[in-house]
């Protein structure tokens, strides 16, 4: 064998080598390239998938959470509803109305100055949620009237009443003289009551962009005392 | 019998044979010599077959054997020394190797032998050349030039020792041993004669698995005389043996021709019955060799014999020139890069389909993946419009926004359930009118805080009052207020536990009771439904 064509050969042979060696190092350089690419696309695909998923998961949550909310509001009275917040005049107002129309005297209310109830106790999102601490003492002629100037007060004020405390006591037997005195206008009646209670009443939040103003800040249709009407003292 | 493929070109003083082995059959070509006029023939069949190596095998007269004995030493330093005494030898361009010579098993040796005795610990080696020749010389340059790899260059004396084992299979432990093998065991010193076309007659002596030496004799199966010179050359060999192996006597030394039948009736004419010989013809030793398929022309049979032994074993002992090492080297850098090519393709053909099916695997997740995307994306969309549809409340005076239906419906869950209830329950102890007279009630709801509202908190009802008794005495008092409480109160109250102060025992039973104070609560009860409901 010629050692010329034998050095010919190596020389090729070597060249390719060099040209082989170097489409290795291409294909191992290409398949990093396409792996590192294809792994983080598929990766971020995965991560979109679960974030997906979570949201979906989430919007049927609180779809279904919606749902339950829509079925509360449909039984829910529009009094409740309302988003006026808190006015004083309008609380004695109803006082003295409800003092008129059920014989009630000396009544007396004492309010505390109202104020934002923490947003992470309801986790309110659009309402903010007022709320005071009062106390209603008053005197009325009998049982009955007391019961249902109570009753009817906490009816008359919107947003949420608890009335954390409601007593009423006779403090003495009516006599003949204390009739008389009634019909003269000279006797209050001898039954005490007092009435203390938390009211809580949602106030449209005008921080917020998306809160839509409550279209149910209209005046309230005066709900009918049907139970009141079948009071009878015991 | 399977050979090796290659080409082999026998030289001897009387001409060349090219023998061409495909493995199973042998092509062969005598030439008396090289010259213009066969050089192109010669060319062609060497292109022709330009994928077989060659190995040139040598049966010139001009071959020296000669024995050194060394101290005993490491085999390495043996190697050195040796090295360092062929490179001093004169003829710097002759062919030259050596054989350190393998100690003979005491066992097997019936005599006494000083060649390669160990007694001394000495290291005997045999030191084997052969001067380029112009034949030889002519017949390299030729071979250099052609597209054939060449091996090496080969002594047929020292490779003959192939054939000689091959004939006996001296190195199988057969248990039928033949009587001629029986005889080679049971001698020392073989004389193996035979006689090329190339080479001429010749003798190669053999101890053991060792050549002794080798030397081409003068006379011709063809000569008239060629007994009477045969069984003369038989003596001069036994004597120069004498000189190696003192203790050498003819029935010891065993020689085995390889002669045609009638030249061995001639030697067999002359009644000499002290020489210890064995004949083989060239067609027995064919056979016995293992090749008797294999097509010779009976003119050449023996030096085909001589080149089928050295191509079905591995050759004992190579010679180089210069040259010969570079074409190795070369062809060994060659054989490397070719392989390392080999592999390398082999890596890439294996990367590139791994990319493939790899970054089709992947690319079918991807799409997979996208698909599950899109179909999730879909399904968010959906569920966003329905959720948007649903975020307010149509069918009102306008629509509401959802926030604000969850904000009125948290605060509704928790405190709509405070809405006072104690008018009805008030009125509904109408039935005890008559009997009782209620002084004082009290409606209360423990446990709740206005600052943080929370659900499950009781409500109570306390009333106080008087049990009015008729009739004044005791009994019925007592029965007045057990039909007050267990008979009246509980049956009528039954979404309230209820809870009274007894009336106490200690009391005189002599005075009249028309009136007795009494205290009950009412306290709701929670039922299961509620407390679900309240927990969720």
């Amino acid at each position: 064998m010629k050692i010329t064509n034998l050095k010919q050969k190596i020389k090729i042979n070597a060249l390719i080598a060099i040209l082989m060696f170097i489409s290795i190092i291409s294909v191992a350089f290409f398949y990093n390239y396409f792996d590192t690419n294809f792994q983080s696309e598929k990766s971020q695909l995965t991560d979109d998938i679960f974030s997906i998923k979570s949201k979906i998961s989430e919007i049927e949550s609180k779809a279904q959470e919606n749902n339950k909310y829509k079925e509360i509001w449909k039984k829910t009275s529009s009094k409740k509803k309302l988003s006026t917040g808190i006015k004083n005049e309008e609380v004695e107002k109803i006082r003295n109305n409800l003092a008129q129309k059920y014989f009630i005297n000396d009544s007396k209310l004492k309010m505390n100055v109202p104020e934002n109830l923490p947003n992470n106790i309801f986790k309110n999102e659009a309402l903010d949620i007022l709320y005071t601490e009062g106390e209603l003492t008053f005197l009325a002629y009998n049982d009955v009237k007391a019961i249902q100037f109570a009753e009817e007060f906490y009816k008359s004020l919107h947003g949420y009443v608890v009335f954390k405390n409601f007593e009423i006591k006779r403090e003495k037997k009516y006599e003949a003289k204390d009739l008389k005195e009634i019909s003269t206008g000279k006797n209050q009646g001898h039954i005490t009551g007092k009435i203390e209670f938390a009211w809580y009443v949602f106030k449209e939040n005008k921080n917020k962009e998306n809160a839509n103003q409550n279209p149910l800040n209209k005046t309230p249709k005066e709900t009918t005392n049907e139970n009141t009407k079948n009071l009878e003292n015991p | 019998m399977f050979l090796q493929k290659a080409i082999v070109i026998l030289i001897g003083n009387n001409g060349i044979i090219i023998a061409n082995s495909n493995g199973k059959d042998i092509e062969q070509k005598f030439i008396e010599s090289l010259n213009d006029g066969n050089r192109v023939e010669l060319i062609d069949f060497f292109k022709k077959h330009q994928s077989q190596k060659i190995y040139i095998l040598l049966d010139t007269i001009d071959q020296t054997y000669k024995k050194k004995s060394y101290p005993p030493i490491k085999k390495s330093d043996l190697e050195k020394i040796i090295k360092r005494d062929l490179a001093g030898d004169g003829d710097k361009e002759a062919l030259k190797n050596y054989i350190i010579l393998k100690k003979t098993k005491q066992e097997s040796v019936k005599l006494t032998l000083n060649f390669n005795k160990n007694s001394t610990g000495k290291l005997d080696c045999l030191f084997i050349s052969s001067s380029k020749s112009q034949l030889i010389n002519d017949w390299l340059s030729f071979v250099y030039e052609l597209p054939n790899r060449l091996i090496g260059v080969y002594m047929l004396p020292i490779e003959s020792y192939n054939f000689y084992q091959n004939l006996y299979k001296i190195k199988e432990k057969n248990k039928n041993q033949s009587t001629d093998l029986q005889n080679i065991l049971n001698t020392d010193i073989h004389c193996l004669v035979i006689q090329t076309k190339v080479g001429g007659a010749r003798q190669i002596v053999f101890s053991g698995e060792n050549i002794v030496f080798t030397r081409v004799v003068n006379y011709n199966i063809a000569d008239e005389n060629f007994a009477e010179k045969y069984i003369q050359d038989i003596y001069s060999t036994f004597e120069y043996l004498k000189r190696m192996f003192i203790e050498l006597t003819i029935d010891k030394f065993q020689i085995i021709n390889i002669f045609p039948d009638s030249a061995f009736q001639k030697i067999l004419a002359l009644g000499n019955k002290e020489i210890q010989q064995i004949n083989h013809t060239p067609t027995q030793a064919q056979e016995m060799i293992g090749a008797k398929n294999i097509k010779i022309e009976t003119e050449d049979r023996f030096d085909l014999l001589m080149i089928m032994a050295f191509l079905k074993e591995k050759p004992i002992l190579k010679f180089t020139t210069h040259k010969i090492k570079e074409l190795e080297n070369s062809y060994l850098q060659f054989k490397s890069i070719l392989i390392a090519n080999i592999a390398m393709l082999a890596i890439l053909i294996f990367g590139l389909l791994f990319l493939f099916f790899s970054n089709k695997s992947i690319v079918e997740d991807i799409e997979t993946a996208e698909n599950e995307k899109i179909t999730l994306s879909k399904t968010l969309s959906l569920a966003r419009k329905t959720a948007i549809e649903g975020a307010s409340l149509e069918g009102e005076q306008e629509d509401i926004n959802i926030e604000i239906i969850g904000d009125i419906g948290k605060v509704e869950e928790v405190l709509g359930e405070f809405q006072p209830n104690f008018s009805q329950t008030y009125a509904s102890l109408s039935f005890a009118k008559d009997i009782t007279e209620i002084t004082s009630f009290k409606y209360r709801i423990t446990d709740f805080n206005s600052k943080s509202p929370n659900k499950g908190a009781k409500k109570e009802m306390v009333f106080n009052g008087i049990l009015f008794n008729r009739s004044g005495t005791i009994d019925d008092l007592f029965i007045e207020f057990d039909n007050f409480i267990n008979k009246k109160l509980k049956s009528t109250l039954t979404n309230f536990d209820v809870k009274y102060t007894e009336i106490n025992r200690n009391i005189d039973f002599n005075a009249k009771f028309y009136e007795q104070p009494i205290e009950f609560t009412l306290l709701e009860k929670r039922n299961q439904a509620n407390i679900e409901k309240q927990d969720k």
